[in-house]
């Protein structure tokens, strides 16, 4: 099938689709649930009545804030709820489908200390596995490094995620590397997440609304990744009144800005965020040899929403971020340049076909790049890689039945991978790598049901079908290198075609109100994939597509759960065991050499891998103190034909047991204290084992791959938040932060290395092994304000 | 590049990071006999046999002789000729004049001590009075009986190839006017699958290698090009390392290239060595295992067809 033919199938199968589903039958109650105070949409609020019978029927808005409520004729109290906020009844006589928008007003209950924003009960009821949502509060009531609150650090804390090393925003979600989780920003993949090679991460605290992080069980309306999707929502903008946030912290400063630009009916948010630590070390980097030597990141987000009606509304939503490293050396006269970031845009149109029909449109652009630039007098060599995304998805949630809801999409992406692309010159002399770019096509089509069988069982079925295509212009190199042999493809013209069927499904049986049994199986499709010879996740890593020699990964995961609520829900406790099939896993072999000119695909070998867990949750969200611990106990393997000799070996991030603690502690009003602990088994390394003599150089000989273990990580990190000023009546808010990290100074080794003394020759040869650890204790201050 | 933009991301941690000695435990490693044998056209083969050690500890050498195995039963064979080779220990190489000793030390690679003496190793090669010497296009057999162990190794000396041309172009910055680039014109043959190595000499020095002294013809194959050839540098002695008059010759030097092919397995060794002691200590980069292709040990039994270029300085 041609490509084109494949576009308008899947557009002529939503169109049908949508068509199908016009006609109702009971009444239904619709409309939007939003926050009263600035008009954001609460994701997640819930909506429910008591019938007659005593029998308990709800909806929950989606991510738009929509909600739909299928009811027969009759008198009815409607409960709109959201943790956190004051539940508002509505009692009303139901004789014909009404829409009813409601905004809840933010209750007694301050918002730090709103843990999650997710109805009651929800974790016991939904069919949702593995799949937790935090609120912005919640992530900045955690203490952060050097102040910076992050929203993949509050992530990191949640069991079966593990953090890929100290102070580092790249994750692991249950035995999965880094590149198989699907970050979102507003529907736009965000391919790198991290400032300052990983140590933060990209998404700036106050423009940022939540997170859901989903690492078991996607629903089919994600695809593309086969570990987990950690999905950013940005802040809509206030559309009630002007409001101004910021923070002037120890590295770095924000500045928000949000309105409405026509009162309640559109909105705007402009956030800044920029790195100050290396200017202010400019004036003695300007004395010294390595005057101009800077550091700095930046990240601008923007978003604007405009309400036409009832039916129809529009966002538009851009990020734009960048690290600049510049390195001067005057002694010998050399310079690096080397900036890059992430920009996003993303454009979504929300329309009810009917109140029980709701479509949202999304167009997004998505781009990484990464430059580096060297110049040494005369010889300079420029490098560049990235990848470009343009997407289109259309997803309809189709509100069947109180006992039935489908969610259907279609979703399509053309990718443009631009592997190290350079150029070196010197003197007059140019030397061109040849452009190698590479472009493909991703198409997927998915539908989803949630099926209420009976009050006490409920399934959810999903399939999603997946295609990758790469396409021309494209130079096939059988050798893998630009020379000799090659076989050209015209543009357009399919390269290879590989198709994905993902079933998925997710039943949940309910033993009483509180607590309940869930199972889920999942099978995901992984085309793109970024393969890293080192441990953090690094601006240099490439992008690289499916193609004729690269395989896509494909995923299965079978998970059990056990979910309890006690208390009237002020105490949450899960307790689930996965295991998780990996196939045509990546890896570099072991000797592979990096050339010039060299298709780095060349270098890859093929895997399976597997994993293994179980994962305990326990969560108070109710009084003063409140928090969660977490404790993950996994296993996690690999087994590489040509890696290992063959033999299975512990994936870099097996980590037998993790374990977070995190806690807030409200003092009064206006004083509350945070504080949390972590410990994880020592990453899995490969040693060096033994020595041997050729050619009268000391040669290194290394064990068996990651049999090693590097000491076991803990640390205990604290925060104080002061707030002088929290009557409602006064506009101008602000607070004080004081954050400690590593409290009791502990060194983790951050890496192993060996240093060779002496020489052979001279008879004095040793060879010492050295940690490094990369923070000491760290207290930083942050003031943040509101206006 | 990439490895300088690792290195400058290794220095900023290393700026805000503290470092400790520490000790691992480590297991062990398996004993293991360590081969060192090459054979090339018209020099008789030989034998370096060491035992690998503990990563961590003191390596002396006055303590060298324990790290080399004694008493081996080693043989190398074509199918229809062989040759046992005999040991000869540092003692008896000793006794020989010094020219003959440095004319030795070129030959094995092997360093001598501030007394230009041969440091206190053994080496295995063809008994006095045998004529057994590596030709072109033959495969050799490696067959080794030591310390209970057996450990066998083939390798096969490809046909070899000179530079066409050699003649010196002037550094690019004209500061450097005594400094020279040596280059020289390669026709590598039609097939495929061709490995070259090379060691650089000038006038009377012993031989150097660059950090890479492999290539490929994966983006040659079958073509006439010009190649750089830098200079190389004594491997195992501190050299301090200036990248801008690195690789250069001087002007007035006569410039000795000994360029050689070998097959893949031995290519792979050194491809994979070389990289590793580029990379080691570099936390960011990953291990590179040797591939080594002696069964039942590590290490190389290397076959070298090797023809040599001269230039000389113009007057």
């Amino acid at each position: 099938m041609k490509f084109k033919h494949l576009l308008l199938f899947g557009i002529i199968s939503w169109i049908s689709v949508l068509h199908t589903f016009a006609q109702n039958s009971k009444y239904t109650i619709s409309g939007y649930i939003t926050d009263e105070q600035n008009g954001e949409s609460l994701i997640g609020a819930s909506v429910f009545v008591e019938l007659k019978d005593g029998r308990k029927v709800g909806a929950t808005a989606n991510v738009y804030g929509f909600y739909s409520l299928e009811l027969p004729e009759g008198k009815y109290k409607i409960n709109y709820a959201y943790v956190g906020f004051g539940t508002i009844v509505k009692e009303i006589n139901l004789e014909s489908s009404t829409k009813i928008n409601i905004s809840l007003t933010e209750g007694q209950q301050l918002a730090e200390i709103v843990v999650t924003s997710e109805r009651k009960n929800e974790n016991v009821q939904s069919t949702d596995m593995g799949r937790v949502e935090l609120g912005i509060e919640a992530i900045k009531s955690i203490p952060a490094l050097m102040g910076e609150v992050d929203v993949i650090k509050a992530i990191q804390l949640l069991p079966g995620v593990q953090a890929a090393g100290e102070g580092n925003s790249g994750i692991y979600v249950r035995g999965g590397g880094p590149d198989q989780n699907l970050v979102l920003l507003d529907d736009a993949i965000v391919y790198n997440p991290g400032h300052l090679f990983g140590f933060f991460s990209v998404f700036n605290p106050d423009a940022v609304k939540g997170a859901t992080l989903i690492k078991g069980g996607m629903p089919s309306s994600y695809g593309g990744r086969i570990s987990s999707v950690i999905d950013v929502s940005m802040k809509e903008g206030n559309n009630k009144r002007f409001q101004m946030d910021g923070g002037i912290g120890l590295i770095s400063s924000r500045l928000t800005l949000q309105g409405p630009i026509q009162k309640n009916k559109s909105s705007f948010l402009i956030g800044a965020r920029r790195t100050y630590a290396f200017d202010v070390a400019q004036p003695i980097l300007n004395k010294s040899d390595f005057k101009g030597t800077n550091y700095n990141f930046y990240d601008l987000n923007l978003k604007a929403n405009y309400i036409f009606s009832d039916k129809d509304r529009l966002f538009l939503s851009g990020y734009f971020g960048r690290d600049v490293f510049v390195y001067n050396n005057k002694e010998n006269q050399s310079n690096v340049r080397m900036p890059w970031g992430n920009a996003t845009a993303t454009l979504r149109w929300n329309h009810l076909f009917s109140n029980k029909l709701f479509m949202n449109t999304t167009l997004v652009f998505n781009d990484y790049k990464f430059a580096f630039n060297f110049k040494q007098r005369d010889f300079s060599i420029g490098a560049q890689s990235g990848v470009r995304d343009y997407n289109a998805k259309i997803d309809l949630d189709h509100y069947v039945s109180n006992r039935n809801k489908l969610k259907y999409g279609f979703n399509y992406t053309y990718h443009i991978f631009t592997p190290n692309s350079g150029t070196a010159v010197t003197g007059d002399v140019e030397f061109k790598t040849t452009e190698g770019k590479k472009y493909a096509h991703e198409l997927a089509w998915y539908v989803q049901d949630d099926w209420d069988i009976s009050d006490r069982f409920k399934l959810t079925t999903g399939f999603r079908l997946s295609m990758f295509q790469q396409t021309g212009p494209y130079t096939y190199l059988p050798n893998g290198v630009y020379a000799g042999d090659t076989v050209l493809y015209k543009k357009g013209e399919a390269v290879k075609t590989w198709w994905g069927p993902e079933p998925r499904v997710a039943m949940r049986y309910a033993i009483d109100g509180e607590q309940s049994i869930k199972a889920g199986f999942s099978m995901n499709y992984q085309y793109v994939h970024l393969v890293s010879s080192s441990n953090s996740t690094l601006p240099t890593d490439l992008w690289v597509p499916s193609s004729k020699l690269v395989e896509p990964q494909w995923g299965l995961q079978y998970s059990l759960g056990y979910f309890r609520n006690f208390k009237d829900n002020a105490y949450e406790f899960s307790a689930e065991i996965y295991y998780k099939d990996m196939r045509n896993q990546i890896e570099f072999s072991e000797d592979f050499i990096q050339e010039l000119n060299q298709e780095i695909e060349t270098g890859y070998v093929f895997g399976k891998g597997n994993s293994y867990g179980l994962e305990l949750f326990a969560k108070k969200s109710k009084g003063k103190l409140n928090g969660w611990l977490g404790y993950t106990l996994s296993y996690t393997w690999r087994k590489f034909e040509e890696l290992n000799n063959g033999n299975k070996f512990p994936a870099r991030y097996d980590r037998r047991h993790d374990i977070s603690v995190n806690l807030v502690y409200e003092i009064n009003d206006k004083l509350s204290l945070g504080a949390t602990w972590v410990y994880a088994t020592g990453n899995a390394f490969t040693l060096p084992i033994e020595k041997y003599i050729i050619n009268f150089i000391p040669i290194t000989g290394y064990g068996d791959r990651n049999a090693y273990r590097i000491p076991a990580f803990h640390r205990m990190d604290f925060s104080m938040t002061y707030a002088p000023n929290r009557k409602p009546e006064k506009r101008f808010k602000s607070e004080y932060n004081l954050s400690i990290y590593n409290v009791y100074n502990r060194k983790n080794t951050y890496f192993i290395y060996y240093k060779t003394e002496g020489d052979l020759i001279a008879g004095n040869l040793k060879t010492k092994a050295v940690s490094v650890s990369l923070f000491p204790i760290i207290p930083s201050i942050t003031w943040n304000f509101k206006f | 590049m990439f490895r300088k933009f690792l290195l400058i991301l290794f220095i900023f941690t290393v700026i805000i990071s503290c470092e400790k000695e520490i000790s691992v435990d480590l297991p062990l490693p398996k004993d293991q006999i360590v081969v060192e044998g090459f054979i090339e056209n018209d020099v008789p083969p030989y034998v370096f046999l060491t035992k690998n050690s503990p990563y961590f500890g003191e390596v002396d050498i006055n303590d060298l002789d324990q790290y080399f195995v004694k008493g081996a039963k080693i043989i190398v064979s074509t199918g229809t000729d062989s040759v046992e080779l005999m040991e000869y220990s540092a003692d008896i190489i000793n006794l020989l004049p010094e020219e003959e000793k440095q004319m030795l030390s070129e030959v094995f690679g092997v360093p001598l001590d501030t007394s230009m003496n041969f440091p206190n190793i053994s080496i295995y090669t063809v008994p006095l009075g045998v004529d057994f010497v590596g030709v072109i296009g033959k495969t050799y057999d490696l067959r080794i009986e030591a310390e209970g162990k057996l450990l066998t190794a083939t390798t096969y000396i490809p046909h070899g190839i000179a530079f066409s041309k050699l003649w010196v172009e002037p550094h690019p910055n004209p500061i450097y006017d005594t400094l020279v680039q040596l280059r020289g014109i390669l026709k590598d043959p039609d097939t495929l699958g061709n490995f070259y190595r090379y060691f650089t000499k000038k006038n009377s020095q012993p031989y150097t290698l660059i950090n890479q002294s492999v290539f490929d013809d994966l983006i040659y194959n079958g073509k006439e090009f010009p190649i750089d050839i830098p200079y190389g540098f004594e491997r195992n002695s501190d050299v301090d390392f200036d990248f801008k008059t690195f690789g250069y010759w001087n002007i007035k030097d006569t410039c000795y290239i000994k360029l050689c092919m070998i097959d893949r397995a031995h290519y792979n060794f050194w491809r994979t060595l070389e990289n590793e002691l580029a990379n080691q200590g570099s936390p960011f980069g990953s291990f590179t295992r040797i591939r080594s292709n002696i069964n039942g040990g590590i290490g190389i039994w290397g076959g070298y067809s090797s023809s040599m270029g001269i230039y000389y300085p113009e007057e």
